[in-house]
């Protein structure tokens, strides 16, 4: 009951930070009127046991998931849109395969924290059966909104990339790299020092800011390594951007995928697949992508299974299939890095259109351990503003 | 008998019927959301307290009200002397102003996201502008301008203040009368002894009502800047995005405090607004 109408409250905050945008009052509108009103009439404290939902084992035999998922015939997952890690081929594939139809455009666009959220705050009614947290797999853990499971790959996949207890793990993450716009770029940066060093005035950009999007974030940490810096001394990364700035060379603009095609930005950081995506676009002869050498974090995407998932099976099938060499890749195909890549083989034409095995040697693996997150968050948040935008 | 309409028996139901629809709209959409922001505003994890509201005197969070409160000052200045000026040559102007209105009310509606991406187009980096200023070896950026500023967005906001005042103190300007003119000429007063004495005083109500509008328009608009520059702009409605919509951070009761803050800005603004729009019709009856 809380939490539905703090959330609820959530969006009177954010509707009230956008007085002005009147399509985002009616979409406030819509949302508040099928979902939160009703909801906070009802008590929500007690979570009541669903027969279905009693704990699965750990492991289970493929064949019962595969029949048991068959007779659920449906799948519902957040956080997961069409062309992100090409969901859409994955689940068509599912469904073609055993008929299990999923439902994973509406709450496609939830990020991470607002997934994990609205698992939690569902709880009377649970309706998603997977999501797609981003950074939040610890954090989906610690508030008991994931179940335990362990594919038939779990053994494969990283210690740092999934759950000891199951309750996550990451079927896909990317590296921070450069998208370099070779028509606006005469020398193309391999370095996080060329960017200071460099002529690209006003040219390099993040896509976002580091205080609200984890990629980022990321690229500040990945700056922060190429100079002397590391996970726990994020500062160094924020020192590298306002040299970056004070060269010249840093825009606020942001690198997405029209700042890179208006020609805004002429250096786009942001992660390998965000780039490779802008290049499939423009061409090879206009966008280059390089992963720099001396400084580049991985970053990682957990997939959860809801503690309390209307289709426990066709969620668990989900995971089996994502961690196949099949599922890893179809979703390769969106150019996000499978996990467990170096296992795979990739077809020739595929692998061309990848920046080559090399450069992907000195990546610094995905940090996923909360604690330091959490700290780097924190520097970030305090120190980016005043030392690299100069506010106050 | 005769039968009696039952519009005429019971006059309330017409009343009634024709306000409910916006009576609700008004409860469902204005209402409980305040009250739901309000009450948010004092949940934390820990339960009811007033440490959101603490969390918002934070220096970060001071600043980037100082700051919204000195943009949104700024453009209402701006855009206020500029549209009190076009209002008035387009009233006593002979041209065809009722085409000019009409580009005024397309202009002062024309924000957001595509507003935006217009201003990035034009004196952006590659803005077309910016392109020809080089052309003339004119460099904007190497000078220090960034559309991704304070600037930047004041320029932007200038855009749809301007022709807001334009219809905002229109009407008041067109209802002065040219009798009081020819009547201080009469007395021997000078065009500048005119504005000073009379034509001033008697716009003033509508002019600062109308900046007072303006002033909440910009300090409540979030879409706009955050297209612009997102995060490179020390607004609150950005920082509410942040603890709203944040990968890295998220905090809805701090976001709720914040926004009751603003909505008392707000809300002060409006006030101003009715105040002096108690003047302005004083002088304004026809």
């Amino acid at each position: 009951m809380r939490k539905l109408c703090n959330e609820a409250a959530v969006d009177a905050a954010s509707f009230f930070g956008s007085l002005v945008n009147r399509r985002q009052f009616l979409y406030w509108c819509a949302g508040v009127l099928t979902t939160h009103l009703a909801a906070c009439g009802r008590t929500v404290d007690a979570p009541v046991v669903d027969p279905k939902n009693q704990a699965l084992p750990l492991t289970l035999p493929i064949a019962e998931i595969v029949a048991q998922a068959k007779k659920e015939g449906k799948l519902r997952a957040y956080g997961m849109p069409p062309g992100w890690a090409n969901w859409e081929g994955c689940f068509n594939l599912i469904e073609s395969r055993y008929g299990i139809k999923s439902t994973y455009k509406p709450e496609g666009n939830l990020s991470g924290a607002e997934g994990v959220q609205k698992l939690i705050s569902e709880v009377n009614n649970p309706i998603a059966d997977i999501a797609d947290v981003g950074i939040f797999g610890p954090e989906a853990k610690a508030k008991g909104a994931t179940a335990a499971y362990k594919n038939s790959r779990w053994a494969e996949i990283p210690a740092h990339l999934k759950d000891a207890d199951g309750h996550w793990a990451s079927p896909y993450g990317g590296v921070i790299s450069f998208g370099v716009n070779l028509a606006k770029v005469k020398t193309v940066p391999r370095t996080w020092k060329d960017l200071v060093s460099g002529d690209y005035p006003s040219m390099v950009a993040l896509n976002g800011d580091p205080r609200q999007f984890s990629s980022a974030l990321m690229a500040v940490v990945s700056a922060a390594y190429a100079n002397g810096g590391s996970i726990d001394q994020v500062e160094k990364g924020i020192q590298l951007f306002a040299q970056i700035k004070r060269a010249g060379n840093f825009t606020a603009a942001r690198a997405d995928s029209s700042g890179v095609t208006s020609g805004e930005v002429g250096v786009a950081i942001k992660p390998d697949f965000a780039n490779l995506r802008d290049r499939e676009k423009l061409g090879s002869q206009t966008i280059e992508v390089l992963i720099p050498s001396d400084g580049s974090v991985a970053i990682n995407f957990a997939n959860v299974i809801n503690r309390l998932a209307p289709n426990p099976y066709s969620a668990r099938l989900f995971q089996e299939f994502i961690y196949s060499d099949e599922g890893q890749l179809e979703m390769l195909k969106a150019y996000v890095r499978p996990t467990l890549i170096d296992r795979l083989q990739v077809p020739a034409d595929l692998q061309a259109k990848l920046p080559s095995r090399e450069q992907y040697k000195a990546v610094i693996p995905a940090i996923t351990d909360p604690g330091k997150l959490d700290l780097a968050k924190k520097v970030v948040q305090e120190n980016w503003g005043p030392m690299v935008l100069g506010q106050g | 008998m005769k039968s009696i309409s039952i519009w005429a028996r019971y006059p309330w139901l017409a009343t009634g019927l024709g306000l409910a629809p916006l009576t609700i709209n008004l409860l469902l959409f204005l209402i409980v959301p305040i009250a739901l922001m309000f009450f948010g505003s004092f949940r934390t994890d820990q339960g009811w307290s007033l440490a959101n509201y603490g969390a918002t005197l934070r220096s970060e969070y001071l600043r980037a009200f100082i700051n919204t409160i000195g943009i949104s000052l700024v453009t209402a200045v701006i855009g206020g002397v500029l549209g009190t000026v076009t209002a008035i040559v387009l009233a006593w102007g002979n041209f065809p102003r009722n085409l000019l209105l009409t580009l005024a009310s397309v202009a002062a509606n024309w924000g957001g996201v595509p507003l935006a991406f217009a201003m990035i187009a034009t004196i952006g980096n590659s803005g077309w502008i910016t392109e020809v200023l080089k052309g003339l070896n004119f460099d904007l950026y190497a000078k220090g301008f960034t559309v991704y500023s304070d600037l930047g967005l004041i320029l932007t906001y200038v855009y749809f203040q301007w022709p807001l005042m334009v219809l905002l103190i229109y009407p008041a300007v067109q209802r002065f009368r040219v009798q009081w003119r020819e009547a201080a000429e009469g007395l021997g007063a000078s065009s500048w002894q005119f504005w000073r004495w009379v034509g001033l005083p008697i716009l003033l109500p509508a002019i600062v009502g109308g900046m007072s509008l303006l002033f909440a328009n910009a300090f409540g608009a979030q879409a706009t800047a955050f297209a612009l520059a997102g995060g490179a702009l020390n607004l609150i409605s950005i920082k509410i995005t942040f603890l709203l919509k944040g990968q890295t951070d998220f905090n809805p009761g701090l976001a709720n405090a914040l926004s009751v803050e603003m909505t008392v800005v707000l809300a002060l603004s409006v006030l101003v607004y009715q105040l002096t729009n108690r003047r302005t019709r004083r002088w304004m009856r026809s």
